[in-house]
Parts: structure tokens; sequence; C-alpha cells
């Protein structure tokens, strides 16, 4: 099974970082800020923020300015904007590509032809773009895709999948989620079409807490997937000689980096990160701070 | 003396209360013993709904909504989309069999389901419903005449795209123009299945004009929709062989409705939360408002919008911008949202 995969700083821009969920899309997003303002956007106590996608193919459509508006409402309710009043925070995610849905019948199915599927690479994309341009945030976010199955007999209750979600899988699903959770619990997003009824959701959200901030258990899909990979980056590192106890003495940009990640995530001991999609997050970002820090060790 | 100067200072209007602070006026209201919102509304309490419907002679069907200070009309225009001109004719079904009278009861869905489950992406990929939404009118002081769409008008075309292919409300079987070739008496296979070929869809241009805008636009537009589509009629029309064309009759007795797939009815939320307004250091709490006006919606950045069929059925919900509504406020909204419904149910006299 492939695993979700993420580069931090591959562009020249404040932050920016490439990320590939385990379906297949690969996106790469830029963040600059905070920069000048247009005077018609200017806000007078925060920050304005503006969030640009760009499709894999063709231009932006009503459906990029959806994608576009939930994420900016996510946004803002995450970055710290009165912190630069009067100033411009721009992101970019351009959609580098797409599972191939053609093989599985392309649009005949109405699932594969829905938003939702990109919609947590796009919010997982953005949060470490942001993580890398060291743009103040009051928290961090993980997002997950839930698409549920009808049940196969009608005495049991309908499957849940929450790692991998392929497109046969799409195709047959009754209906689609996604949910995205602040470390402390708190939902920040969700989105779910289809037809379902409240005690499903409800199964669905507890599923997607624990692929999300949970301990683990019974979720090795994608998030073990991520961890075993974000391991393997911080292994290769060790190789290199670097302590891990050389990291807490950073200063500077990258503390603040750091600091913000720790503070998103109290609950989370350093020396043991749960299997979860939080973890991930927490294992790509240590990665690249160990990798920018190695100068510190050169002798 | 200086004592009665200081309690003139502090003393002025509601309104110039709300202009200049707007948070701490919305939350005086709130946490007030009463807990009336500033619109004299309870924070469970929507704006009645009314509706006129098939005031546009022009349209094949039309609908006038207004929600307190909301007002859209919408209004749905057919056309025909030849199956000729279609550029991906593969989405076009091939093996359709002549129609039984019995089918065209509006009562069968739970026996037509499974057949009927598939024109999603029939719909979907040769887009046989154009929804689109005008605000732009001058309908709010953000609305100025004449500017292009705003996102936000382009971010509720789409809503209402997605939820119009998501709950399947719109048959294709309504939609297509059908042919069935006469059976020649020389035919070779004589036992052979009559065929039916579709030869034109209709396609609904759905616009959506706000005529005035106080909150809950998408509330106002998908009611307008659904009390349009239910009102909306096509004319009769066939395909003749020897014109080779598409006839349409002009008898209104022969025109077909729309049977809908049930009525998925909208209801929206705005979160107040304390911890994201100005000027409100120390005061805690947040409060859900059904069906916010525009100074609300200013003053609450999460949003809950949730859609609610019979039986207990979500079709869909969409919530951003904070972390406020979970789990059990959820469970809440959905109850609030059904209740919602048997008012939209009345209303559209169904």
């Amino acid at each position: 099974m492939p695993a979700a995969t993420a580069t931090l700083g591959p562009l020249c821009s404040d932050g920016s970082a490439t990320y590939t969920s385990p379906e297949g899309y690969t996106i790469t997003g830029a963040v600059n800020g905070p920069i000048e303002v247009q005077r018609r956007d200017e806000l007078p106590e925060e920050a304005t923020i503006e969030v640009n996608i760009r499709p894999a193919n063709g231009v932006g459509t009503t459906r990029e300015r959806h994608l576009e508006s939930l994420l900016h409402s996510t946004l803002r309710s995450i970055i710290l904007t009165h912190t630069f009043p009067r100033t411009l925070i721009q992101l970019t995610l351009q959609i580098v590509s797409t599972p191939d849905k053609m093989g599985y019948g392309g649009s005949r199915y109405l699932n594969l032809s829905s938003s939702l599927p990109l919609l947590p690479s796009l919010l997982q994309t953005a949060l470490l773009t942001l993580l890398s341009g060291a743009i103040p945030l009051r928290t961090t976010y993980t997002s997950t895709l839930l698409a549920v199955s009808p049940a196969p007999s009608p005495s049991e209750k309908p499957t849940i999948h929450t790692s991998l979600i392929t497109p046969q899988c799409l195709a047959s699903a009754t209906s689609l989620h996604v949910f995205t959770f602040t470390p402390a619990g708190d939902l920040l997003l969700a989105e779910s079409e289809g037809s379902f009824d409240i005690e499903t959701w409800e199964r669905v959200y507890e599923r997607a807490e624990a692929v999300c901030i949970g301990d683990g258990e019974g979720v090795a899909g994608v998030a073990g997937e991520g961890d075993e990979k974000a391991g393997a980056n911080v292994k290769g590192l060790q190789g290199m000689e670097i302590d891990s106890e050389e990291e807490e003495e950073d200063e500077g940009g990258v503390r603040l980096l750091d600091a913000g990640v720790e503070e998103a995530a109290p609950a989370v001991s350093k020396k043991e990160t749960p299997q979860n999609l939080g973890g991930w997050v927490k294992g790509v970002v240590e990665a690249k701070v160990k990798e920018d820090m190695r100068w510190k060790n050169r002798n | 003396m200086a004592a009665t100067t200081v309690t003139q200072s502090l003393t002025f209007p509601p309104e110039l209360f709300a202009t200049l602070s707007p948070s701490p006026f919305l939350l005086a209201h709130l946490s007030s013993s009463s807990s009336t919102r500033p619109n004299g509304r309870t924070s469970s309490t929507f704006r009645k709904p009314t509706v006129n419907t098939n005031s546009l002679s022009h349209c094949n069907g039309s609908a006038v909504v207004r929600l307190g200070n909301t007002a859209c009309v919408c209004g749905i225009r057919a056309e025909i989309l030849p199956s000729s001109d279609v550029a991906n004719p593969s989405y076009i079904p091939t093996s359709l069999t002549p129609e039984s009278p019995d089918t065209n009861m509006a009562d069968d869905d739970a026996d037509n389901e499974d057949e009927d489950i598939d024109d999603g992406p029939e719909m979907a990929s040769l887009n046989l419903l154009v929804p689109n939404i005008e605000l732009s009118t001058g309908s709010s002081p953000a609305h100025l005449p004449g500017n292009p769409p705003s996102t936000l008008a382009q971010s509720l075309s789409q809503r209402l795209l997605d939820l119009l292919h998501s709950t399947r409300l719109i048959r294709a079987k309504d939609l297509r123009i059908l042919y069935q070739p006469p059976l020649l008496e020389d035919d070779e296979e004589p036992d052979a299945e009559p065929t039916v070929e579709v030869k034109a869809y209709w396609v609904l241009y759905i616009d959506i004009l706000f005529i005035s805008l106080d909150g809950n636009a998408f509330d106002a537009a998908w009611g307008s929709v659904l009390a349009a589509l239910k009102n909306t009629k096509l004319p009769k029309a066939w395909w003749d062989q020897d014109l080779g064309s598409i006839l349409c009759s002009d008898a209104v007795a022969e025109a077909n409705e729309l049977t809908l797939r049930g009525l998925p009815v909208a209801a929206t939320f705005a979160v107040f939360d304390t911890r994201r307004g100005k000027g409100m250091k120390g005061k805690t709490g947040s409060w859900v408002l059904a069906d916010p006006d525009t100074f609300e919606e200013a003053q609450c950045e999460e949003s809950v919008t949730v859609v609610v069929d019979d039986g207990g059925r979500i079709r869909r919900i969409e919530k951003s911008g904070g972390g406020v509504v979970g789990k059990a406020h959820l469970r809440d909204l959905v109850e609030l949202s059904q209740r919602r419904r048997e008012e939209w149910k009345q209303v559209l006299n169904i």
C-alpha cells in the first residue's frame, strides 16, 4: 500500500511543501507572507488570507472557488491573523497530479467526480506549507477522507473505509465524508455527502477522530504507513550523527516552528509519537528541522 | 459633575452600539436572560419562508422565495440538447426499453430506485443542470450591480450544483427526449426487442437572482430551486423522422412535470464564538444561531449547513470555519433541520 509522503521547502517562496496522498493526489503549495496587501483587500485589524487553487489541467472553475473558500475559512480560524494587521498571507496550491480514475470507469460513477476526495490532500498540503513558512498558527489540524459502503447484510452496519480510499471503493460508496480535527479534538471542518443517517455519521466521526488524533489502535492504514516513512527519514539523518538532544537547542525561527507544533499537541510526548496523522505531520516537520540544522554539527 | 459626564458618555442608542462594536452588541443580546438575538428571534428560530410560484411567464418554472429580508427569484428554462451535439456520447444510454405506463407514477420510488440510481453520471457528465446564482444585483451593499460574480456567488453556485447531483433530485428519465423507430414488417428479426433511442435532452438552466440579501443565501436559493422545480413543466417533445428535428407541442395539457426524488431541505446555522470576536476579552460562550442574517453572519466565522430528507436521512453536511460544533451539537442541529423541513414542506404544499 502506498504511503503519504511530504517534502518541505521544495520551492524558494517563504514556505512550501509537496504532499502526495496515499490515494495518489500530489499537490505543491507555496505561501508568501506577511506581504503587502492591495488597498481594497486590506483589513485594519488582521491579515488578509488569500488562497489560490490551480487544478491539474485547465483553469480554475467554480469548483476551485468553492474549495478555496473552504480552505480560507479553515485557515482563517487557525492562523494568528491578528499578529499581522494590514498584510497579506498568500497561499497557492497547485494540483500536480490526480489518481487515474479513467481506468475505473471515469465519471461513470458520481462519487468519482466529487470534489471531496481532493479536500483532505489540499488541507494537509496547506498545513505543511504554513508550517514550512513559519506562519504563526493557533493550532494545527489533520484531515482525512472516509467512505461508507452499504452493509454486506441487512443485519450489519454499513462498512466504513478509512485508509486508502481506492476509486473502486469510491464508486461503490453511499456516502463520502471529510473530517478535519485539531489536536485538541475540535472538529474544524466536516463535509459529508451522499445518503446516511446520524448514527452512521457519528460512527464515521469516531473512526475519523481515531485516524487523525487517536492513539492509532486499529488504524494502521494511512497513518501507520506515513509514520514509517517519517521514521525512515529520521533514521537516515541519524546516520549522519545527529544527536537528538541537539535539536532542543535550536534558536530563532526554527524554534518558533517547533514550539508551534509542540504547543499544538501538548499530549504528544516527544519520544513516543502516536500512530496517527498528527504524529505523521510532526514526524515530517521534525525530519525537516533536523536536516536544516545539520550544519550545527559540522566540524 | 465628573460622574454624570461618565454616565452620559456610556449611553447611546442601540443602532450606534451595533455599528461601533457589533460583536459585543450581539453578545449582550445573547447573554441576556431572555437570550434573544438583535432581530428578535431565539437562537433556534428560523425565518418563515414565503413562496410564490410561476410568476415569470417566459420560464418553464419559477419561484420567488422570501426569508425575512432575503428574497430571491429562481427561473428555470429548459433548452434542447440534441444527442448529435454531445461531445462524449458514451454516457448516453443505448439499451433503453419502451416505457411501460406504470413507471410514470410518482410513488414508485422504492421499486424504481435501483434502475434509477445510475442516472447521476449521465446528468453530471452531460451537464444537464446548470445552476447559476447572481448576487451582483445590488442585493446588498457588499454586492454592487455590474461587478463580476464574487467568490461567494461562485461558491454558492457550485454548492447548488453539487447538491443537485449528490441528492439525485432530478431524474434523467424526465429529461430524455426519446424516439422509437417504427417496426417494419419486412424486418429480418421480427422478434427483436423494440429499441428506443435518446434523440435529445432537456437541459435545465437554473438561474437564481437575489433581489435582496440579508444573510443565509444558500437556504433561500435552494428553497427557490425546489419550489421552481416542483412547478416546472416541460413541453411534450418528440423526434420527427421526416423533418429530422425535434418538435414541441404547445398544448399545456400535454406538458410533463418533473418527478423529484424526495425533498431535501437545507438548514444553515452560524456559530457565534466569543473567543473569535473583537473586544470580548474574558468572555466565554458560544451560540448556534439558526438562519443567520447579514449582521450575524459578519460576526460568525463558523457555519454549518445540514441537508435532510425524509426518514431521518441526511443528504449533506457542510461545516467549516471553527471548532465549536462537534458530535453532540450536530445531532441537535439535524433534529432542528428535520423540523425545518416540515416547515418548508407546508410552504411548498407537498
